[in-house]
């Protein structure tokens, strides 16, 4: 053995640590786990709900060790949990088979800047006329209980906690209603835009 | 629809607030169509906004609560499907009317409708375009919460006839439906002067 040669054994190198990610892993795994159920409800809906749980459960547990092992990418400045579930996302695009029935999303002609104008109507009456009124037309068709929420939500401007606590559900299920009660109106928007406004 | 004076206190809440709705809109569209490439998207632009993750994680939770309510619709209608194949007369559907319906019915009412100031008949005619469903269980807190969803205003007297009428239409489809379900049977026979069938 030469003199030159080291005698004492390079120690390896410690792996890298991510605090951020390792919080958010264990702290937030309920929300990496609602995210993959999502997906899974949506592409199985056919399995039972055990094995649905059980699927979802297992693409998370992918996608966080996917994840650390590109810890090292991970850009701190950004938020963890949003750039795990784009794992979570990957993994499930993977391991679910895609559904063939999707639900019809019906589009209007009025594109993105004009569905914002619309929905700003909803906030005030910044549309022109003929827009404001087809919106009104349009929530005269919706059920009793959409029409309570978009009275909630944007005359009595609640949100988050205050509107889930007016609709007796939780912040995340009150969220969704608002979301499907724009979607509907969006709908009988399209149908009466269709039709020339004849309600 | 009236404005909504918080939302003009505050411009950059404003512009804020319609950027999370787009951004849920768009989610919840995405979801509906499979289209994971769309939600992978989102959730890239939420790496850099902290609102918006809390926004998704929401509408996550949100998602799981309303598949549960599906799940639990879906069991009662498959029990419901048995019940009715099996009890078919104990089923029989009668059609849930419209605010549209009891407008027009109280309009067809000479005496009710004679009694109706001009305001409650403008009121009343305003109805007649409304197409949402009167809530099965009408009593009073279900009108007075009825009155601030129709954003119509009328007067107390109005609203009693409006009450009896749905009330008298419910009462007259359901009578039908039964009447429709009962089964025909067979006339008792016939006794004899001595007693004997």
């Amino acid at each position: 053995m030469s003199t030159g040669e080291s005698l004492v054994e390079q120690a390896p190198e410690p792996p890298s640590k991510c605090p951020e990610l390792e919080t958010a892993i264990t702290a937030r795994h309920q929300d990496l786990l609602a995210g993959a159920l999502a997906l899974v409800n949506r592409r199985c809906a056919w399995m039972k709900l055990a094995a649905r749980q059980e699927r979802a459960e297992s693409i998370v547990q992918e996608a966080v060790a996917r994840a650390w092992e590109r810890r090292d990418s991970f850009d701190r400045t950004r938020q963890p949990v949003a750039w795990l579930m784009g794992f979570v996302q990957k993994v499930a695009l993977e391991q679910l088979k895609k559904t063939k029935q999707t639900k019809q999303v019906s589009q209007t002609d009025l594109g993105e800047e004009g569905w914002s104008k619309a929905m700003s109507g909803l906030m005030g009456p910044t549309v022109d006329g003929d827009e404001f009124e087809l919106l009104r037309l349009a929530r005269n068709r919706l059920t009793l209980e959409e029409q309570r929420v978009l009275t909630l939500a944007y005359e009595e401007s609640l949100d988050g906690a205050e509107l889930a606590a007016r609709l007796g559900v939780a912040p995340g299920a009150a969220r969704v209603k608002k979301c499907r009660a724009l979607q509907s109106l969006r709908e009988k928007y399209k149908e009466l835009d269709g039709s020339g406004g004849q309600p | 629809m009236s404005k909504s004076q918080d939302y003009f206190i505050s411009p950059g809440g404003r512009d804020d607030a319609m950027r999370y709705e787009q951004a849920s809109l768009r989610y919840l569209d995405a979801y509906d169509r499979d289209d994971l490439d769309t939600m992978a998207q989102i959730w890239r632009e939420a790496e850099t906004d902290a609102k918006l993750e809390q926004v998704l994680c929401e509408l996550n939770e949100g998602l799981l609560h309303e598949n549960q309510m599906q799940s639990d619709d879906s069991a009662s209608e498959k029990v419901i499907g048995i019940l009715c194949r099996s009890l078919p007369s104990a089923f029989a559907e009668s059609p849930t009317p419209t605010v549209a319906d009891v407008a027009a019915a109280i309009v067809a009412d000479r005496v009710t409708f004679g009694r109706l100031s001009a305001a409650d008949r403008a009121a009343n005619e305003k109805l007649l375009a409304v197409q949402a469903a009167v809530p099965a269980k009408l009593d009073g807190a279900a009108i007075v919460s009825l009155q601030r969803l129709l954003m119509v205003t009328a007067s107390q007297q109005y609203w009693r006839a409006f009450q009896q009428t749905a009330v008298l239409i419910n009462m007259s489809r359901a009578g039908a439906g039964r009447a429709a379900a009962r089964q025909a049977r067979p006339p008792r026979p016939r006794r004899d002067e001595k007693g004997t069938s």
